[in-house]
């Protein structure tokens, strides 16, 4: 039992230093990436990352999103199949710890849900001019959502997620990430071409297909994470 | 040159990571993990993996993990209604030596409780934690005995009634003092000792306890518990 955190603890001096040298002796720069030649004048967009990752090699992130994708789903074809939660409660149970949540917490839980929603907008939308994109904007929005799942009444979660119909939506927002290929495909000589208007580097409109693939691709992650949530909610009656 | 420090901080904070025993402390150090790392990247160059960091590695596993532990934390205690270990007083509220010991032991543990009669029915091992009750025959169970756990609480002496039914000496005391019965009718039969079940996919919850329990009595508190609730 002894030699197990032994072990680790000398794994990890291994892997610091593996990383510390190989920051010291930084290499990085030395190699010539073709993706760094023009890539401003033929992606217009400010954030190389960007460029790359939802232009150049966007045939590797579909295929993240699709991951993603599959997760959600899988927890929700798990999930579908378990009874639904709190309503065979015995009642000679006695909880001695009762959950209640706080006034404080239910109102900072709302308030942190808020601005981390803008902040996602924020990060979506300028993910092409700046640091940021789909991904994170949307993990930003779902934690808000955890924290905001976290401060209120369970019965209060169910009712709000079943009143937005997310889940529904979440179906079939993956549709418009094929259907935005073939848009490109008609418009252009190869599938998953910019087919949105490109204007002056920096603009918000910069960047090819960035603000649209990278709504799409936030919107599911976020749509993913409410989704999980809330099959866990109605399926398992925890968070 | 910055990131490399901050790479040695998180390789510091993930050694007090490996060491921690507090689950909620070490979700923390997770948290703190996340958001250095991402200072790192911020300092290499890459402000957007330093985002994705910060946001999964601090904000989102943090969050997962917390309520992971709330909902593992819970732990589901079967009782056994036992004079003087567990009982209701007159407010209906439970309370007793074996309640009290375990309700200091998971407030301790910052475990949540809850609580449930025991039928002598099959077990499901699922919806059970731990069982108490002044428990130690384990015959009278009904239970798989290689599926639990023996935690020793509390020594005790079994008697033998004039009918020869074995009786410990909890439940002889409440005979003779509450339904009036001749103390001479009891004959000394053996030696004993109480014991909680615990579920044995959580070895865990055993050895703690048994870790807690030698506190108590090495700080006298366990003594001043048997006093005040057996006398």
């Amino acid at each position: 039992m002894k030699f197990l955190p032994v072990l680790v603890f000398l794994l990890l001096v291994l892997f610091g230093l593996v990383v510390f040298f190989n920051i010291v002796q930084n290499q990085f720069e030395n190699h010539q990436n073709p993706y760094f030649e023009n890539s401003l004048q033929k992606n217009t967009s400010l954030n190389i990352t960007s460029a790359i990752y939802l232009d150049y090699r966007f045939y590797d992130s579909i295929f993240e999103v699709i991951v993603f994708f599959v997760a959600a789903f899988g927890v929700n074809m798990v999930l579908e199949k378990l009874p639904v939660s709190y309503q065979n409660e015995s009642i000679h149970k006695i909880f001695i710890h009762l959950e209640e949540v706080d006034l404080r917490m239910e109102t900072s839980g709302s308030f942190i849900f808020l601005l981390s929603f803008i902040f996602s907008i924020y990060i979506v939308f300028t993910g092409h001019i700046g640091p940021g994109g789909g991904f994170v904007g949307g993990v930003v929005a779902g934690t808000g959502l955890l924290v905001l799942s976290g401060s209120k009444d369970l019965k209060q979660i169910e009712d709000n997620l079943n009143r937005l119909k997310i889940h529904t939506i979440e179906k079939f927002i993956m549709l418009f990430l094929p259907i935005s290929g073939i848009i490109g495909l008609i418009f252009s000589d190869a599938g998953f071409s910019n087919f949105f208007p490109q204007i002056a580097e920096g603009s918000f409109f910069s960047g090819g297909n960035a603000i649209l693939l990278n709504f799409l691709i936030g919107f599911k992650v976020f749509s993913g994470t409410w989704t999980i949530l809330y099959h866990f909610v109605r399926h398992r009656g925890v968070i | 040159m910055f990131s490399a420090i901050f790479w040695l901080l998180a390789l510091c904070l993930s050694v007090a990571l490996l060491f921690e025993k507090n689950l909620k402390t070490s979700v923390l150090y997770f948290g703190l993990f996340g958001t250095i790392t991402s200072g790192a990247y911020l300092f290499m160059g890459a402000p957007d993996v330093s985002f994705a960091s910060l946001a999964l590695g601090a904000g989102f596993t943090t969050f997962v993990f917390l309520i992971a532990i709330r909902k593992t934390g819970t732990v589901r205690v079967k009782y056994i209604i036992t004079p003087y270990m567990v009982f209701k007083n007159q407010e209906g509220n439970l309370t007793g030596f074996e309640y009290e010991l375990l309700k200091t032991f998971l407030l301790d543990q910052n475990l949540e409780a809850e609580y449930a009669p025991y039928t002598f029915d099959k077990i499901d091992r699922k919806e059970t934690d731990i069982l108490i009750g002044g428990i130690y025959d384990i015959d009278k169970m009904n239970i798989d005995e290689k599926k639990w756990i023996k935690v020793e609480v509390l020594s005790t002496k079994i008697f033998k009634d004039d009918s020869s039914e074995e009786i410990d000496l909890v439940r002889m005391k409440k005979e003779i003092l509450k339904e009036g019965k001749p103390s001479d009718s009891f004959q000394y039969f053996k030696e004993s000792q109480y014991l909680f079940y615990i579920e044995h996919h959580r070895p865990e919850l055993a050895d703690d306890l048994r870790q807690f329990i030698k506190e108590l009595k090495n700080s006298g508190e366990f003594e001043e518990m048997v006093r005040r609730y057996i006398g």
